[in-house]
């Protein structure tokens, strides 16, 4: 297999606060391929946006990367200088957020804004990179780009504004990325459509695709590669498939079950028990073992190893360990 | 049908109204705005006096002439003379140019330093926002009246010519403005650096220089208008009690404040109000006029209004 493009190795964030230190994420290997989209799930606070913001090089000024790397290419990202992180920002990396409002500054119009990384990074005249952000909003799916790229963000919708950032960050053509929850401030039907939109621009250029978010529909619908995250560590990843088929972490299958099915009417959902460890004072052991139904004397004694399970799909779990290996 | 109509034209005054930009929404709002639209008016007016008013009139700014020194109003000289003959209405005309250019740049210089100090020191932080702050707290420390008459003396003293002296002043003045507006300024960035959008200029790996003129100047412009002028008016001032002490602007170059210097004679003050009168209340009208200018600004474009 080809070298893959983007790889977290062992990657563990510190965030240093004044009540101590908060181990945000630990030991998070994963890797995307050029044009894979990739899907890193879990509850708030995991590690996932850490995770992402990290690889960008953006991490607030609490946090550190205590060991670990993350390579681009074969190259090490991380400790690289600030200006060789900007190069690559915007050219190579691009990134999409949770709330498009907010997302994009108010006193700019849309083409103000598409049309500064075209100049900075494509060395474009200011004329032909706004003849180039036109062409982006329209490759979008914006009706009359030309008036878009005029208006204010106030004057659109959340749905127009999602594809707008999204055209803003397709301008350089990255070869990845990354959808910091991209639907979670739209309503249901606009959501939709900004998956289809993102799944065919993932075709059409061929980029790979970090997705972060914690609706497991989605990742049905768009993912190749799953990887799933709890407390700060990686737990399950694996091909969409094998996760969705044969979950093997409690973790990933208490996710699974407690997702609402059309058509079946249930009283309650399924739910995992218990509370998320606080990340201040996380044990020395599984993480989720207080929170496991199948939890034995042994996730109480250290840290699971990854067990392989087949093609790409591993699972740091004790019970499965055993199971696998009986 | 007219209803229908009715409700088809306030639906496309709606459209308008949202495709307008901020900025000319808040023109709009200030339009409505009586006060201000008065004081604007006073203020173009002020203006245009002084700078076509001296054309118009049959004295020369420094022509003197002892045989009519100290003249009451009449129909030759509408404001009377001055201790050397000299026509007080031109030369309130002229005081005017220089006491509002002096106003305006200092204002213009002390904005400028304030935005690019405030917002390196809010988006930078660390050292630099120490550093900076710890500068604009100095300043402020030190009552303005005080030092602008030190550094007004340190100007006599070193004989520095009238012409050059009024750059000087507009030069001391900015001095004293800039820490308040840096202060509010950074403030102003503290908040908005912590926005998605500021993230987004990160993550499109634009320079800082893009990201403090781009994307965070139009945010603070509307703070900064207001702020401006009001300072306009604390600049007029400024320089009016320096110029007055005699340290400002100095003679034979007119001012609103050197001006008033009359007033300082006893017989004068009380005999002879055409001396002191007209720059007093040309500055008192001035600055009233930018304060209420600058309040229905502050309105405008204040939007939780």
């Amino acid at each position: 297999m080809n070298q893959p493009l983007i790889e977290f190795d062992r990657l563990s964030v510190e965030i240093h606060t004044k009540a101590g230190i908060v181990r945000a994420a630990q030991d998070v290997s994963f890797s995307i391929s050029a044009g894979q989209t990739v899907a890193l799930v879990g509850e708030s606070g995991c590690g996932k946006s850490i995770s992402a913001l990290s690889l960008m090089g953006l991490l607030p000024s609490a946090a550190r990367v205590a060991s670990g790397e993350i390579r681009y290419q074969g190259a090490p990202l991380t400790g690289q200088p600030r200006e060789t992180l900007r190069r690559l920002r915007g050219n190579d990396l691009a990134m999409i957020f949770q709330e498009p409002m907010s997302a994009l500054n108010p006193v700019l119009t849309i083409g103000e804004q598409i049309v500064e990384p075209l100049i900075k990074h494509q060395r474009l005249r200011p004329k032909a990179a706004w003849v180039k952000a036109v062409a982006l909003l329209d490759k979008v799916g914006l009706a009359r780009p030309d008036k878009i790229a005029e208006s204010y963000p106030h004057e659109l919708s959340g749905g127009m504004l999602q594809r707008a950032m999204i055209a803003m960050s397709m301008s350089c053509q990255p070869k990845l990325l990354i959808a910091d929850e991209p639907t979670t401030a739209l309503d249901v039907t606009i959501s939709a459509q900004i998956l289809d939109l993102l799944q065919t621009l993932q075709k059409s250029e061929q980029m790979a695709l970090l997705l972060i978010t914690h609706d497991l529909g989605v990742v049905a619908q768009m993912a190749d590669f799953v990887v799933v995250m709890y407390a700060g560590r990686v737990v399950e990843s694996g091909p969409v498939r094998a996760i969705f088929k044969h979950p093997q972490h409690p973790y990933t299958q208490g996710l699974l079950a407690a997702r609402p099915v059309p058509g079946a009417r249930l009283a309650r959902l399924p739910s995992i028990r218990g509370q998320v460890p606080n990340p201040m004072n996380l044990p020395e052991y599984c993480s989720f073992a207080e929170r496991c139904d199948q939890a034995q004397a042994q996730c109480r004694q250290g840290q699971p190893e990854y067990v392989s399970l087949g093609a790409m799909h591993q699972s740091a779990c004790f019970v499965v360990q055993k199971r696998e290996f009986a | 049908m007219r209803f229908f109509s009715s409700k088809m034209r306030q639906r496309q005054d709606i459209a308008l109204a949202a495709s307008l930009t901020p900025m000319r929404q808040a023109l709009r709002r200030l339009r409505h705005n009586r006060a201000a639209m008065s004081a604007l008016i006073f203020l173009l007016l002020l203006i245009a006096v002084c700078l076509a008013g001296p054309w118009f009139s049959s004295w020369q700014l420094d022509t003197t002439n002892a045989l009519q020194s100290r003249q009451a109003p009449s129909m030759d000289h509408w404001l009377g003379t001055d201790f050397l003959g000299r026509d007080v209405l031109t030369r309130l005309m002229y005081a005017g140019r220089i006491s509002l250019t002096v106003g305006l740049i200092s204002v213009v210089l002390s904005v400028a330093l304030g935005f690019v100090a405030g917002a390196l020191s809010g988006y930078c932080g660390g050292w630099i926002d120490s550093l900076i702050m710890r500068v604009a707290d100095l300043l402020m420390t030190i009552p303005s009246l005080p030092l602008l008459i030190a550094l007004g003396a340190l100007l006599s003293e070193l004989k520095i010519e009238p012409e050059i002296r009024i750059y000087m002043v507009m030069l001391m003045l900015s001095l004293i403005g800039w820490p308040g507006l840096a202060r509010m300024v950074r403030g102003q960035i503290l908040s908005l650096r912590e926005r998605d959008f500021m993230l987004a200029t990160e993550v499109l790996g634009l320079s800082l220089r893009r990201r403090l003129f781009g994307h965070l100047l139009p945010n603070t412009v509307p703070i900064l208008l207001v702020v401006a002028t009001t300072g306009v008016a604390g600049a007029i001032l400024g320089e009016a009690s320096l110029s007055y002490l005699g340290l400002g602007v100095v003679p034979p170059t007119p001012s609103w404040g050197n001006m008033m210097d009359s007033a300082n004679s006893f017989i004068d003050f009380k005999r002879r109000p055409w001396l002191w009168m007209p720059p007093g209340m040309a500055i008192f009208l001035t600055v009233i006029a930018i304060n209420v200018l600058g309040d229905g600004m502050r309105d405008a474009l204040d939007p939780k209004s």
